[in-house]
């Protein structure tokens, strides 16, 4: 949010009623413009720099409305913080195994929005694995649900999955049903130092036929590897193309993973192997976790292509110095453009990678952008024919076009 | 037939022979009855004209035609739906895509697959074989139903417990529009900017288009198995233990159960060496680390034993695990040893709902007076009752229906819904007002209309709105035959 030269109210509801009391009454009065908001942990997807109408708050909708933790199935209010459903979840040894960034802020209904994900997508899915059910408010005040409390329910259309990364585009979610697994009893990393990008490449491809099963795969830039360290306050060598591996389960069955992937890496190109530890291994899995947020850079990119296709970006992004994490088995790197780059140069960046990742029939969106370069950048990338029907879907969802105004692809 | 409607239906066919020629088109009523219904054989409607497209643009001219003479049209598979799916309402044109079969690539390295719509769902797994994959999602009827039809219904199966259902392993479809378009969404990555329309796709069942291309995600198979079954003497039995495994943290790849009078018929026909005096099977999966799977399934016997298991068996070698998992696949095929006809039910329940729920199918069972046999995902709590009966009968077809509608009211009220993977079809749109308000039907229909503006597309499917593109008049001079509710 930068442009503070126009109006903006904030408006926090004590209830979904109350939510929806407010659009009902907007939609009738003034049609103003409504940008939904969790945590407030990314504003910058609100739609435009001109923003005019109210910040919709859900962090007072945020109860848990139903958890019977024996059916492995929770159902909350939108605005419950992240922190306090893995709180919740822990007391019965379950888990919403997605790692979700600005944990202690970031509210459920807003992860579920941006569709975040963290390393172990690798392994344990993304929200459209665990969402299951939701109740939402439309621009015209309207509740509307889809889904239900059942892990298997095909009644209707999946509403849910719309609404999934939606960014609050299509309604203000206020509930959520999500199903929930049994917390893992252990995290372990390994630490693989490389000799070039191309060994990370084939240990990747390796990785796909290990008798071991990995919850997350990671990639760095040799720049990335530099924060990652600093950040988790770990000492691994940072000079090098790294893959980090991570495991999760009892301590018997890490022992043999770990044992195991040690044997299956007797390879050239591997440089050194390093266990992590229990400790580190948790605190680079939540820097990893954080990573997009990258403070004051002038620009962060999300790179989405097929995996084979990964270690040759990363490779290019190092030659660009740029500092950048891959989620190797995904496809997905995200990368932050240098601080000390000026806005021509950032421009072009941004520009030559989106023709790399095109080139490999992928795409580039930016996460965040600075003013100096905000409204010169493509954040989508080319357009796809899919947004048409994209447009169609908003266009009947929210006819008038006032929730969150300018946040989608197409607009 | 009117000379009006005979000249139109005339028109159809000569424009389709141009499309597809002779060999692509059925019309002839001796032909055409083949295809009156789908697995859900309480509903018939004979369709007017059978296409058998073999490439896309096929089916865009197909879907041009149709649109041209204002005729309706239905995608169908291998019409293995139980819920009417492909139930041509009114007549019009059924478009079958079982001669687009192909898988186009199978890319390892990135773990996926493209496959066309009417390639049979085993065939995917079986073509990947020694590869150290396989398409997860494994419905009962996967030696016929096709990846079409199971994105249409977002279809599950026994291992949906751990793997999931359909949308957790499509990331892409191309399909032609009701207008005749080719759009593609998604594809071979995992993130496209923008909504998750493939989500919304798949389990729209045909009403937004139909699916010409699939995009689906590749499976590791696991490192190892444990394969058992636990024998019990009540239901009771068997549902609490369901509790008690999935209430101790362990979620194993597959848990089923079949009831007494399920397994007499399996053992009719195949042999298994069931015993037929058990109350209940449960049959238990659990896969992973070969270091995992054998704690795992000796707290799974510990479990069953503890709450009443008269024995718990192991598969001892891949044969083994194989035919137990035959037997619980076929199970549906054997069901003709014990009626002409059977209506299967769909219902999803909470974990902790079952023991209820199956004492209702027991009640209403004896009040309606028609036999009620289990087989069913008891790990995902979605139950299929299979109602056992003779469709000659009319006054048994309405102790059917009024037996079912019972029993999927109850799911409803236990916190459930009307079906975990068979879809809404025509079969179960009367409950869409009991699950969903008339606001959600609304947003729903608004979405529909996004997609399907004429709604010449899978008319009067899932949604409890009338037909349109003229339905009226083409329901009027077709009626189809339909069970005397």
């Amino acid at each position: 949010m930068s442009n503070t030269q126009n109006t903006i109210t904030e408006f926090t509801p004590l209830s979904a009623q109350e939510l929806g009391r407010f659009l009902r009454d907007n939609f009738a009065n003034n049609k103003s413009n409504v940008y939904p908001v969790g945590g407030r942990t990314s504003l910058q997807f609100l739609g435009t720099n001109n923003l005019s109408g109210t910040l919709l708050s859900t962090q007072n909708i945020a109860d848990v409305i139903d958890y019977p933790a024996r059916d492995m199935t929770i159902t909350v209010g939108a605005g419950m913080r992240v922190s306090d459903l893995s709180a919740i979840l822990l007391e019965e040894n379950q888990e919403l195994p997605i790692d979700i960034s600005h944990n202690p802020r970031a509210t459920i209904g807003g992860g579920i929005s941006c569709n975040v994900s963290g390393p172990r997508r690798y392994g344990q899915g993304t929200f459209r694995d665990y969402l299951i059910g939701m109740a939402a408010v439309d621009s015209e005040g309207r509740t509307f649900h889809a889904g239900g409390r059942v892990v298997k329910n095909v009644a209707g259309y999946d509403l849910c999955k719309l609404m999934i990364g939606s960014r609050g585009t299509l309604g203000v979610l206020t509930e959520v049903t999500l199903k929930v697994k049994p917390k893992q009893a252990k995290l372990e990393a390994v630490w693989i130092n490389c000799d070039s990008f191309e060994t990370v490449d084939s240990l990747s491809e390796k990785m796909l036929t290990s008798a071991t099963r990995p919850v997350a795969m990671e990639g760095f830039t040799p720049e990335a590897c530099k924060f990652v360290v600093a950040d988790a306050r770990i000492s691994f060598p940072t000079n090098n193309p790294v893959l980090l591996v991570f495991y999760e389960g009892t301590e018997k069955e890490l022992l043999w993973q770990i044992g195991t992937l040690r044997n299956e890496l007797d390879l050239p190109g591997v440089l050194s192997v390093e266990e992590v530890g229990d400790e580190s291994s948790l605190l680079l899995l939540g820097t990893l976790t954080e990573f997009p947020d990258g403070g004051d850079v002038p620009a962060t990119f999300q790179a989405n292509m097929r995996p084979s296709r990964v270690a040759s970006f990363l490779e290019s992004c190092t030659h660009r110095e740029l500092s950048a994490v891959a989620r190797m088995g995904n496809g997905i790197v995200i990368g932050h453009l240098p601080d000390d780059s000026g806005p021509e140069t950032q421009k072009q960046i941004i520009k030559d990678l989106s023709a790399h990742t095109r080139e490999q029939g992928g795409n580039l969106i930016l996460l965040n952008a600075e003013d100096s370069i905000a409204s010169e950048v493509n954040w989508w990338g080319e357009s796809e024919p899919s947004w048409n029907v994209m447009k169609k879907i908003k266009q009947s969802l929210d006819p008038a076009g006032i929730l969150n105004p300018g946040a989608a692809p197409f607009e | 037939m009117s000379s009006n409607t005979q000249s139109a239906a005339q028109q159809l066919i000569d424009r389709f022979r141009n499309v597809v020629g002779e060999d692509g088109l059925l019309y002839r009523p001796e032909e055409l009855i083949v295809y009156e219904c789908d697995g859900y054989v309480v509903e018939k409607s004979v369709p007017d004209v059978v296409v058998f497209p073999s490439t896309t643009q096929q089916i865009v001219e197909l879907v041009k035609i149709c649109n041209d003479l204002n005729v309706p049209f239905v995608p169908r598979g291998a019409g293995t739906s139980l819920a009417g799916g492909t139930l041509p309402v009114g007549g019009g044109v059924m478009i079958t895509l079982t001669r687009m079969r192909n898988i186009l690539e199978i890319n390892l390295r990135d773990r996926y697959a493209i496959v066309e719509p009417g390639l049979v769902n085993v065939q995917l797994t079986q073509e990947l074989k020694g590869s150290g994959y396989h398409y997860a999602p494994d419905p009962s009827s996967q030696g016929a139903c096709t990846l079409g039809g199971n994105v249409a219904t977002n279809s599950g199966g026994p291992h949906t417990l751990k793997y999931g259902v359909t949308v957790n392993h499509v990331l892409g479809v191309e399909y032609v529009s009701p207008q005749g378009d080719i759009v593609q969404l998604g594809g071979p990555l995992e993130e496209i900017p923008g909504y998750d329309l493939t989500g919304m796709f798949v389990g729209s069942e045909g009403t937004f288009g139909i699916c010409t291309k699939v995009w689906v995600r590749l499976t590791r198979d696991p490192a190892a198995h444990r394969t058992l079954l636990g024998v019990f003497e009540t239901v009771k039995d068997a549902t609490e233990t369901i509790s008690a495994i999935i209430g101790a943290g362990i979620v194993p790849a597959a848990l089923e159960m079949m009831d007494q009078g399920i397994i007499a018929a399996l053992e009719e026909a195949f042999h298994f060496g069931f015993p037929l005096d058990a109350g209940a099977v449960l049959l238990i999966e659990t896969d992973g680390l070969e270091i995992s799977v054998e704690q795992d399934a000796q707290e799974i016997e510990r479990l069953c034993t503890e709450n009443g298991a008269r024995e718990v068996r192991r598969a001892q070698t891949e044969a083994e695990r194989q035919l137990l998992w035959k037997c619980r696949k076929q199970a549906f095929g054997a069901i003709g040893r014990l009626s002409p006809s059977y209506c299967t039910q769909d219902g999803v329940v909470p974990r902790t709902k079952l023991p209820e729920i199956l004492d209702f199918i027991n009640e209403a069972s004896e009040r309606h007076d028609i036999r009620v046999v289990n087989v069913f995902h008891a790990g995902d709590g979605n139950i299929h009752p299979i109602l056992l009966f003779d469709e000659r009968d009319p006054e048994q077809i309405k102790r059917v229906m009024a037996a079912s509608d019972e029993i999927l009211n109850r799911c409803i009220d236990l916190g459930g819904s009307v079906t975990g993977e068979h879809g809404i079809g025509v079969e179960k749109i009367s409950f869409m007002s009991r699950l969903f308000t008339k606001d959600d039907l609304e947003i729903m229909g608004r979405i529909r209309i996004a997609m399907n503006p004429t709604g010449c597309c899978s008319p009067s499917k899932m949604l409890p709105t009338a037909g349109a593109c003229g339905m009226e008049h083409i329901e009027r001079s077709h009626p189809g035959k339909q069970a005397h509710a």
